[in-house]
């Protein structure tokens, strides 16, 4: 266990702060617009006013606020039917075109940067919207619905498998999340990632494996995922397969890593035990598999 | 390198935020919210706790919001006092500004109670002990079995940083952040002295700091943007030094670390929109990244100093990157959505070419600098046809030329070069959104890969085998995946979803190597919410997967014939192997409002497990393999990083008052593992023999059964 004296600071300039002229619970006024709304839904006006959709200094275009800025303008007509369904107010439901809500969302958000690349996003050629992932009357961080990565796994299942298996990355433990690495807006790369390139990403995170080195791995510096996963699966530190067979799928043809290396190496065998069969297995000697700064033939050889 | 030390002060900046929060209008709320958790552990504490605190003890968490009409801040506190403690502060005036601080501790355990036969200085660069302890191939080696010294494989990393979003002067916008990493602990790394192993604890002790900046202009139809990273990246340990375990002498040998390397990247974005429902965007960056090393004239090869004669004893490496990108988008009829887009990434390595003669070596031994360029293109539309059916058609073109800059070298030592290979992906996606109740999609998609690797010699000395071998990242290849969804909802109550995946790949090209991959993916869940008070979720996942490999040992006598065709004949052998994976999870959850406002029950239980298989047969070439005692029938690893796992959470919440919950539950985890690489693990093997190796322990018997107890009061205001 650790303990940082940073954070009792922290936490001491928040006490300060939020005693200073601060009212707990103090009543809140809502919007006019808003409280019209609130005998026929009352639960929406709760969870609106829990937003920072309600606060004073968010107002849409022309300075509506309200349940009429993303409902409306059409919903006067609404009102003066008394309600109900199709009397004209906008709904966020699953028959809504999903363009026609996603331009109810950029009507005030259009000039976000985060939304710079929508239009080419794989979300929005998906057929998703804004609704689909935020909610105007969320609480939450970002307005989601809710959290993050609970949230990815509910369309993306087959990646909530993968994370869960034995060797993966902490996402369900909650210290990272998809959108360190994906950008669910649109990017410029394939998977949305945020880098450039996927070497230019991982490095973000492990800074050591940049280099360059004296001696290049090059299936390494081209590309991580030549021999890692990026989310989880059944063998250690998220690789594809299993060394030696992983090193295998290149290295085959002459010397001692050609052979198979099967249960006749391995530590149950009455025979022959051999470092490629054990253990770490390639790993046992060739250490600085990501590049080495050694000179000579084992620094070649990525064992020192 | 630069070193920098400058954010603890910025943590402090959000409490600027308090003239926006001080408003007479403020409202705060929040929770705090002690905690206690009761472990009973049996078994691998590491693996237990591979990204967490394994530790019984008392915790919290604490949330704190200010929020009035114009601005607002906040503060989170998550796993108060635990390994991975947690805090947030975050605050600022909607439109205007926004400032945030971050600390944050990850701990990945790896392996607790390791053994070394080194009695000094684990944890530093220096592993210390007398020779008799470490000599190989004594007549005894009492230090070496004994391994009385432990340690445990385990890093921490703590992140701490800022953040300030300028929104004041609209349409302008600008963003600074600054971070820092603080990496340590220890992690096994492999040594070979000679042809065997000795696994040692290597330091670690990171620093790696991050400055972004960026500055734009966002208002429709415009958007434009520069930024500025820069990363630092510092090891306060760039060799490993340690007593050598093979030398009859007491010798010191070496392993390199990562070096201290320096990066920095300038980009420019950009993004119009344009009539006809169109937008255009573009993207420019370039990067560069440093690293310096000292290099080392001699080497310690199992007892025998090796002298390494060297063109310039200081190597400074240095990548460029250049990319560009631009994507055009548009849905100039209601019924089409186009996109085409182009990408060009090219690294340029530009670092010191040095020449090395290694005595006992023939030839030379320099570095190869490897530069990459990869272009790519494509266009995809989406055709929105009627009864609420989209089909996307789509083709991407890929060109990736990875040219080697070769100084003399012997064959044995020359890596493939100027491999190319050519891509053409196409297929199809079609999305039927069909009635309330049901929607589906399915999808194809056709990889085809072409390489030139069967126009020069590759590295194997063995020249003969090159037109058969391939190395598979850059291997041609011909990849079908299939995709089928199904999303159903009979009822208001119940939802199901269904996923099927297919992927096959043929390495057509490949004779030795990789040859061939198949997956099948099926997924099933269901949502069932029969009234408001109970709600009920499942889920199963079924995945194989299949690798098959033909591995061929080419030191003995070549035939200029094909090595596969000849298998009968040939001295040499091949053999061939193929990986089975069988992955499968499923779980059962059920959440329970037991009394309305006040009690809430909910169950989880979850099943993880995996069965692999690594099958190997040998062609009928050679009397001398299979190894004598052994038949292709007894030679498979029957465990393939097999394991298990059953986690099971019963968690109750019961509301005192309005203000107070109290929260209690009971979790259980089993692990079980099994692999033929570790299955009758031996620290030292084959000890009193020419052969043989040491291994610390790493990843080693991960078998847990853990109870925990679990309870919170949190307090609301």
């Amino acid at each position: 266990m650790r303990r940082n004296i940073l954070m009792l600071s922290l936490i001491a300039g928040m006490v300060a702060l939020s005693g200073a002229g601060m009212s707990v619970n103090s009543a809140k006024a809502a919007a006019p617009s808003a409280e019209s709304c609130k005998d026929c839904h009352a639960d929406q006006f709760t969870s609106f006013m829990k937003s920072r959709h309600a606060k004073g200094a968010i107002t849409g275009p022309n300075g509506t606020g309200a349940c009429l800025t993303c409902h409306g303008p059409s919903m006067a007509a609404h009102l003066e039917k008394g309600g109900g369904k199709g009397t004209g107010a906008f709904a966020f439901n699953k028959k809504a075109d999903p363009e026609a809500k996603a331009a109810q969302c950029l009507t005030c958000h259009s000039d976000s940067k985060h939304l710079a690349l929508w239009e080419s996003s794989k979300h929005r050629s998906a057929g998703l919207s804004c609704d689909s992932c935020h909610s105007g009357h969320s609480s939450l961080a970002k307005n989601l619905k809710m959290p993050q990565t609970e949230l990815c796994f509910s369309c993306h299942k087959d990646i909530k498998s993968e994370a869960g298996r034995q060797s993966h990355h902490p996402l369900k433990e909650g210290k990272i999340s998809c959108s360190d690495c994906h950008d669910p807006h649109g990017s410029f790369s394939s998977k949305s990632l945020k880098g450039d390139s996927v070497n230019e990403l991982c490095y973000k995170c492990h800074a050591e494996k940049r280099g360059p080195f004296l001696h290049e791995h090059p299936p390494v510096a081209e590309n991580c995922l030549n021999c890692h996963i990026s989310h989880g699966g059944n063998h250690n530190k998220l690789l594809e397969q299993k060394t030696p067979n992983l090193c295998h799928n290149c290295h085959t043809g002459s010397g001692h890593f050609t052979g198979p290396y099967t249960a006749a190496n391995g530590f149950s065998s009455t025979t022959t035990v051999a470092a490629r069969a054990v253990g770490r297995s390639c790993l046992n000697c060739h250490a600085a598999i990501h590049g080495s700064t050694a000179a000579g033939k084992q620094g070649k050889y990525l064992a020192r | 390198m630069k070193k920098y030390n400058y954010l603890p002060a910025v943590l402090l900046l959000p409490l600027l935020c308090a003239p926006g929060a001080q408003a007479a209008d403020n409202e705060v709320t929040g929770f705090v919210m002690p905690s206690v958790k009761s472990v009973n552990l049996s078994g691998n504490k590491a693996k237990f706790s591979e990204y967490g605190d394994p530790d019984s003890g008392f915790s919290g968490s604490v949330e704190v919001k200010s929020e009035a009409e114009t601005g607002y801040v906040t503060f989170n506190a998550d796993d108060i006092a635990q390994d991975t403690q947690n805090y947030t502060i975050e605050g600022g005036q909607y439109g205007k500004f926004r400032l945030d601080a971050f600390y944050n501790e990850i701990q990945h355990n790896n392996t607790f109670d390791a053994k070394t036969f080194y009695t000094g200085g684990v944890g530093t660069d220096r592993l210390t002990s007398p020779l008799s302890n470490v000599r190989y191939g004594q007549a005894t080696t009492p230090a070496m079995v004994t391994l009385g010294n432990t340690f445990d494989y385990e890093i921490s990393r703590d992140q701490y940083g800022a953040g300030l979003r300028l929104d004041l002067m609209k349409p302008f916008f600008a963003n600074f952040s600054v971070s820092r990493e603080d990496r340590q602990g220890l992690r096994p790394i492999g040594s070979a002295n000679s042809s065997f192993p000795a696994e040692l604890p290597e330091p670690v002790d990171y620093k790696t700091n991050i400055i972004q900046a960026e500055v734009g202009y966002g208002k429709d139809p415009y958007f434009a943007s520069v930024g500025y990273t820069h990363s630092n990246f510092d090891n306060a340990y760039n060799t490993l030094y340690f007593t050598d375990i093979y030398a009859t002498a007491n010798q010191t040998s070496f392993v390199s670390l990562p070096p201290d390397n320096d990066y920095s990247k300038f980009d420019l974005k950009g993004r119009v929109k344009l009539p006809l429902k169109s937008a255009l965007a573009l993207a420019y960056s370039q990067s560069k990244a440093e690293a310096d090393a000292t290099l080392f004239n001699t080497l310690n090869q199992g007892g025998t100093i090796r002298t390494l004669t060297l063109a310039d004893s200081e190597f400074n490496g240095r990548v460029d990157t250049t990319n560009y990108s631009a994507v055009l988008t548009s849905s100039p009829l209601d019924f089409l959505d186009g996109k085409i887009f182009y990408k060009n990434y090219d690294t340029k390595n530009k670092s010191d070419k040095i020449s090395i003669i290694e005595s006992g070596t023939t030839g030379q031994l320099g570095n190869d600098l490897f530069d990459y360029n990869k272009e790519s293109y494509g266009i995809e539309a989406g055709l929105k046809l009627p009864g609420r059916v989209t089909l996307t058609p789509f083709y991407t073109k890929v060109e990736t030329e990875r040219p080697f800059t070769l100084l003399p070298a012997t064959a044995a030592f020359n890596p493939s070069y100027d491999v190319t290979t050519d891509d053409n992906i196409y297929g199809i996606n079609a999305k039927w959104k069909g009635t309330d109740f049901i929607s589906a999609n399915i999808g194809y998609e056709r990889l085809d890969r072409d390489d030139n690797m069967d126009s020069f010699t590759m590295k194997h000395g063995t020249a003969v085998l090159d037109p058969y071998t391939r190395e598979s990242y850059i291997a041609s290849q011909k990849r079908d995946t299939y995709k089928l969804g199904f999303d159903v909802f009979p009822t208001d109550m119940l939802s199901l979803g269904f996923t099927l995946k297919h992927k096959d790949i043929d390495y057509d090209e490949t004779q030795i190597g990789l040859t061939g991959e198949r997956s099948n993916t099926y997924g099933v869940s269901a949502n069932l919410t029969p009234n408001d008070t109970v709600s009920f979720s499942a889920y199963v996942d079924y995945e194989t997967a299949t690798r098959e490999q033909l591995v061929r040992l080419g030191a003995t006598t070549a035939s200029t014939a094909n090595p596969v065709d000849t298998i009968p004949t040939d001295a040499a052998y091949n053999a061939t192997t193929a990986l089975k994976d069988k992955s499968f999870d499923w779980g059962l959850g059920v959440n329970v409002i037991a009394i309305p406002k006040t009690l809430i029950l909910s169950a989880q239980f979850d099943h993880t497990r995996s069965n692999g298989f690594a099958d190997y047969t040998y062609g009928p070439t050679s009397a001398a393999f299979p190894p004598a005692g052994w038949t292709n029938d007894t030679i498979d690893f029957n465990t393939w990083d097999d394991y298990k796992k059953d986690a099971l959470q019963l968690k109750g919440t019961y509301s005192l008052s309005a203000q107070v919950d109290l929260t209690g539950g009971y979790a259980y985890e089993k692990y079980r593992y099994s692999d033929g690489h570790y299955d009758n693990y031996r620290n030292v093997y084959n000890a009193s023999a020419t052969a043989g190796g040491y291994l610390s322990g790493a990843n080693a018997n991960p078998d847990y059964t853990a109870n925990v107890v679990f309870l919170a009061a949190k307090y609301k205001f």
